[in-house]
């Protein structure tokens, strides 16, 4: 998978902030002068270097997985929890040099625009956990032999970006600082039950009405039934092998107007069932079961 | 969160923008250089039109150069667009003519049409109508009004901003990269 942008041809490069007050978020675009353009494009290719040493494809982001904290990641830029960046990827100019500076705590994100010369488009996100740093810390340089504090508000960049985004994708490098940027525990919660009823359509046996109010305010339950809906083959679940692994489990089915329902106190576990992340293993002649916060299908 | 701290400011490059209107009113000081004042010596009110020609011109060159050499410039989407040669046409009939029409006979005519000017220089710099400069035009340049293109809702620019180019015509859709003379004036330079 490669970059839609061309990051050795770069024509135009610009720098925005993002503030996110209580009315909602707010961008502006922000002028700079040449040498913040070359350390930007710099970040910018540090990202890519640094998400390809990690993997030459990204993984699709799952919500329900434990990701380390740097993982080559991607979302399609359709995906609903790929919002946000495709908000901000579709804004055609920001607003310039709108906003007063003076509260770097205030900030949210910094972003960098950038067109390559076939005007194939690139925005680049951070969310810079540097700003408050800096401001808290006091800075001090060299001038005539001497330390002296450095009394201007400092910006500090960061060596590279947490998110990329192009005109097909979202490539994510730090699965938490997208999940902080995106608000996407919120976003989950709220998009949860929407993803239940889709998967109730396909697994007619069971009834996920009770599912779909525990999905909104469970969110490990939200983003497992994210999980789910991710996979291929969730449709082609055969009842009678689900009933075999519940009763495993300890998940209680019963039937109700001809659907299979649980309790409340198994609805997680169900869901996990659903998302390949209950196993079981006998090894030692005693069988043992697993829980995994984090798997891949091995074949 | 300290809200109050996220202020939104109405746009920088004040005395750029101020040199450019002054910049723009150039013909008028040529045509008073090239008529003068019998009040004023030829050698101080020349010296005075150099001054308010030069300086507001050099750092209309200056501002180009150092957008040059900084890499200033945004990709800009086009929305609708309006061809406004005519503001030109009404800055040279309704502005550069009445003043050039004026023939103080006194220290206190010539201070009034000072005021005047400074007053017409204060508006045109408020409005940001900086960018009215026969200069642009010599050099073959047109200027496009353009009104954003609304992709990215709420989040995109609302501001028009203005497009100094030599192409003859700017679609709806198209985007171009362009220097930033100032926030609201970009100039296309191939």
């Amino acid at each position: 998978m490669t970059l839609d942008c061309d990051l050795s041809n770069i024509n135009t490069i610009e720098f925005g902030v993002g503030y996110a007050p209580i009315t909602g978020h707010i961008f502006s675009a922000i002028s700079v002068d040449m040498d913040v353009k070359l350390a930007l494009a710099n970040m910018v290719r540090n990202t890519w270097q640094n998400m390809r040493v990690l993997g030459s494809a990204p993984t699709r982001y799952q919500p329900a997985e434990k990701h380390a904290s740097q993982e080559f990641l991607f979302l399609p830029l359709t995906h609903r929890l790929a919002a946000f960046p495709k908000t901000l990827f579709d804004v055609a100019n920001f607003p310039l040099n709108q906003l007063n500076l003076t509260t770097p705590n205030d900030m949210f994100c910094y972003f960098a625009i950038f067109h390559d010369t076939n005007n194939k488009k690139l925005i680049a996100i951070k969310r810079p956990a540097q700003f408050k740093g800096v401001v808290k810390s006091k800075l001090v340089h060299l001038v005539s032999n001497s330390l002296k504090l450095v009394s201007d508000t400092v910006f500090k960049l960061d060596s590279d970006f947490d998110v990329l985004v192009d005109a097909a994708n979202v490539y994510i490098l730090r699965p938490s600082g997208y999940e902080l940027l995106c608000d996407l525990q919120s976003e989950i919660l709220r998009l949860a039950p929407s993803v239940v009823s889709d998967i109730a359509l396909e697994i007619t046996e069971i009834n996920f009405n009770e599912i779909e109010n525990y999905v909104r305010t469970h969110p490990r339950a939200a983003r497992l039934a994210f999980s789910i809906s991710s996979q291929e083959n969730y449709k082609d679940i055969k009842i009678s092998k689900l009933k075999r692994v519940c009763r495993q489990m300890g998940v209680t089915l019963r039937t109700v107007n001809n659907k299979l329902e649980m309790p409340d106190t198994d609805i997680l576990t169900f869901l996990e069932i659903l998302d390949r992340r209950l196993y079981e293993i006998d090894l030692t002649g005693t069988q043992e079961l697993y829980r995994a916060t984090s798997r891949s299908k091995y074949r | 969160m300290s809200h109050h701290n996220i202020t939104r400011q109405p746009g920088s490059l004040g005395f750029i923008r101020l040199m450019m209107v002054v910049s723009g009113m150039s013909p008028l000081f040529i045509l008073w250089a090239a008529r003068g004042i019998p009040l004023i010596s030829d050698r101080t009110f020349l010296s005075m039109c150099a001054a308010f020609i030069l300086v507001p011109n050099f750092f209309l060159w200056w501002r180009f150069a150092t957008a040059r050499k900084e890499a200033d410039k945004r990709t800009l989407a086009i929305g609708r667009v309006e061809d406004h040669r005519d503001h030109l046409l009404v800055y040279l009939f309704s502005m550069l003519l009445p003043f050039y029409n004026a023939d103080p006979e006194n220290m206190r005519q010539i201070a009034s049409v000072m005021i005047a000017l400074a007053f017409i220089i204060f508006l045109f710099w408020h409005l940001h109508l900086h960018y009215m400069n026969i200069l642009f035009a010599v050099m073959g340049f047109r200027i496009y009004t353009v009104y954003p293109n609304h992709a990215g809702g709420s989040l995109a620019d609302k501001a028009p901003f203005v497009v100094i180019t030599k192409r003859s015509t700017l679609e709806d859709g198209i985007s171009m990269d362009a220097y930033r003379l100032s926030d609201t004036v970009y100039i296309e330079v191939s």
